[in-house]
């Protein structure tokens, strides 16, 4: 039972992440407004909210647009049901800005807001215009619930954060294990350390694998493309790219010993020139590269204190699944290799 | 810079919005559908697929060891 | 060791002077497949085009320098140059000589290009940052290609093997080298391009140091 204790913690961790990850609500929250323009003039739109409860708390309930240094609020608003309303504008001043952000309070709810979410037409830009009147008062707070944050456009996708994201976590951790034991094996020879380095990088590239194919599919319904061309993105597929070099270059090589040596070489060498990739340069190049190319994921959830508890058991979860996973596949191949010995001998 | 993202995001919505207007495939009506809920349960099945994947090549493995003792 | 390092390095220059065709064989290359390019584009206006396409030509012909210097070592010779010189000062050697033979040919690879796909857009470069970039460009391929070179020389099946294993460990360094040499054509200064420019010099020195640590071990048997 001792040798198991990390084996059933990092399940427990993973279930549970599985469990909350999963039941948490998903905040109230505003995907979108049609149409995404307010003109000259009156213009009316159709407000959809999420989880919200516009008709629960209609008393309360109070709408306005800003961008940054005007702000207005409806004429008329009218409700259809806890998640669709109608929201009627008249706008003719003179703006700084052609953005709006759609903001939304009620007694339940507290402000819900949609940033950019009309592109203002025909209105007159200027570059000091007169500040409007405050047409919002007495915001409500809101229901304090335990949720998840509801970004716009992610929306539900948000909960792939503890799948996706925890197995790089666990590809990273389980490559840096293989790379320990190259180092061994190059060091002292022992033929155990170069097979517990093929088995991790193996493991390795199973969660590799996992990355990129639930980062795809997370990507094609969030950004409208399986791929996009990002920093962080090229990194994962240069990492899948040099492991399976690795196990090209392992299997080219007949002789044991030799194999697993210059397999090593490779491994140290593709490590370190893969990190300085994936984890240096997006940050070094992020002053150039502003908006969705680095990472900018991370910056903004970091400060959802609901969602890090959840995500971190998550991370270590899976890097105690991958360790297991390294272990059988560790244990499996030594027992083949000592049988090969057997027969040889 | 939040507010470069923001748009960023709005422009890319409104595309990917735009384009599901034009021909709303099957695939876009079921993944954009209920808060895009569905592809939280595609990442699951992914997760579960590769793995399940992963245990076959180690019964493969054992099963290659276990023929050789008899 | 730095003695060894000169002798292996006038060994490999006075082979190459003693059998030229290896080494114009190389330039042929380069010449070929901007010919190619050439009647493929014929003239390149486009500042992002122009600037990839030469490096990807830059690109395959270091790939082409480096295996050779491995596979021009036939066994004897592998067993001579191990009695005599600790693999340090071999590695560093060959490092250095296909550095050299990297400045030389994207040199005149960058010369061969101009005067085939026209220079209209270097006519608004930084030309101390463009000239910066060849030169990293040229080094740096030269130092990541060589030890990979020395792996794949150890396996059967050297050609095939050296582009696998080369390309996903060289992409990192070939797309900044990318962006900085274009922001260079851009004309953009050095301010806000130089850090690019740190990044390929880090890069550079790296890989000159783990193959320091490493090729000892590929040297051995």
């Amino acid at each position: 039972m001792s040798h198991y204790w990390w084996k059933i913690l990092s399940a427990i961790l993973v279930l549970s992440s599985i469990v909350f990850g999963l039941m948490a609500p998903l905040a109230p929250g505003i995907p979108f407004a049609t149409p995404d323009q307010l003109n000259n003039g009156v213009t009316s739109v159709t407000v959809v909210g999420y989880n919200t409860h516009f008709a629960e708390a209609e008393e309360s309930l109070q709408v306005w647009v800003t961008n940054g240094d005007a702000t207005f609020c409806p004429y008329e608003v009218a409700v259809v049901d806890d998640t669709h309303l109608r929201a009627t504008f008249s706008i003719t001043e003179e703006l700084a800005d052609a953005f709006f952000d759609l903001y939304i309070n009620n007694a339940i709810d507290g402000t819900r807001h949609l940033p950019s979410a009309f592109l203002q037409n025909g209105l007159e830009v200027v570059d000091n215009p007169r500040p409007t009147e405050k047409c919002v008062s007495d915001l409500e707070a809101g229901l304090d619930a335990y949720n998840f944050p509801n970004q716009p456009i992610l929306n539900e996708t948000i909960r792939n954060l503890l799948f996706h994201v925890p197995s790089w976590f666990a590809m990273i951790f389980v490559m840096f294990v293989s790379l320990l034991f190259s180092i061994q094996y190059l060091s002292k020879g022992d033929f155990k350390a170069d097979i517990a380095a093929t088995s991790a990088a193996k493991v390795g590239l199973i969660f590799a694998t996992i990355g990129l194919a639930t980062g795809s599919l997370w990507a094609r319904f969030t950004w409208g493309a399986w791929w996009v061309s990002d920093p962080r993105l090229n990194g994962a597929a240069i990492a899948f790219l040099i492991y399976l070099a690795y196990f090209v270059l392992r299997s080219s090589v007949n002789d044991e010993e030799k194999a697993g040596r210059l397999a090593g070489v490779y491994n140290i060498f593709a490590f370190v020139m893969m990190l300085l990739f994936v984890m240096v340069l997006p940050r070094m190049s992020e002053s150039l590269h502003p908006g969705v190319g680095g990472n900018p994921a991370f910056s903004q959830y970091d400060l959802d204190d609901n969602l890090r508890m959840v995500f971190y058991p998550a991370v270590f979860g899976w890097i105690g699944m991958a360790m297991w996973m390294y272990q059988l596949q560790r244990r499996a191949s030594v027992l083949a290799y000592n049988r090969l010995m057997k027969l040889n001998a | 810079m939040k507010k470069f993202l923001y748009i960023t995001l709005a422009m890319l919505a409104s595309v990917s919005g735009v384009m599901a207007q034009a021909e709303p495939t099957w695939l876009e009506n079921t993944m954009y559908a209920s808060g895009k809920i569905n592809v939280v349960i595609g990442v699951g099945v992914i997760m579960f697929l590769v793995l399940v994947g992963y245990m076959v090549s180690i019964d493969r493995k054992l099963k290659k060891l276990e023929e050789g003792d008899k | 060791m730095w003695n060894e390092v000169r002798a292996i390095l006038a060994k490999d220059i006075r082979m190459e002077w003693r059998q030229p065709h290896a080494l114009g064989s190389i330039f042929l290359y380069v010449f070929a497949s901007i010919f190619v390019a050439y009647m493929g584009f014929k003239r390149i206006v486009d500042v992002p085009t122009w600037n990839a396409l030469f490096w990807i030509i830059v690109l395959f012909a270091a790939f082409n320098a480096a295996s050779r210097a491995f596979a021009v070592e036939h066994h004897g010779r592998k067993l001579y140059l191990y009695s005599i010189a600790r693999p340090e000062s071999v590695i560093i050697g060959k490092m250095v000589y296909n550095a050299l033979l990297m400045l030389v040919m994207v040199g005149a690879g960058a010369i061969i290009y101009g005067v085939m796909m026209g220079t209209d857009v270097l006519r608004e470069a930084h030309m101390l940052s463009f000239v910066l970039a060849l030169t990293l460009g040229a080094i740096g391929l030269a130092f990541v290609l060589t030890l990979i070179a020395a792996l794949a020389a150890q396996t059967d099946n050297n050609i095939g093997l050296m582009a696998i294993l080369g390309l996903p460990v060289i992409l990192p360094f070939l797309l900044i080298l990318i962006r900085f040499s274009k922001n260079a054509i851009d004309g953009i200064a050095w301010s806000a391009n130089g850090t690019y420019a740190w990044q390929l010099l880090a890069i550079a020195i790296l890989s000159l140091g783990l193959s320091y640590i490493l090729f000892p071990y590929l040297w051995r048997e």
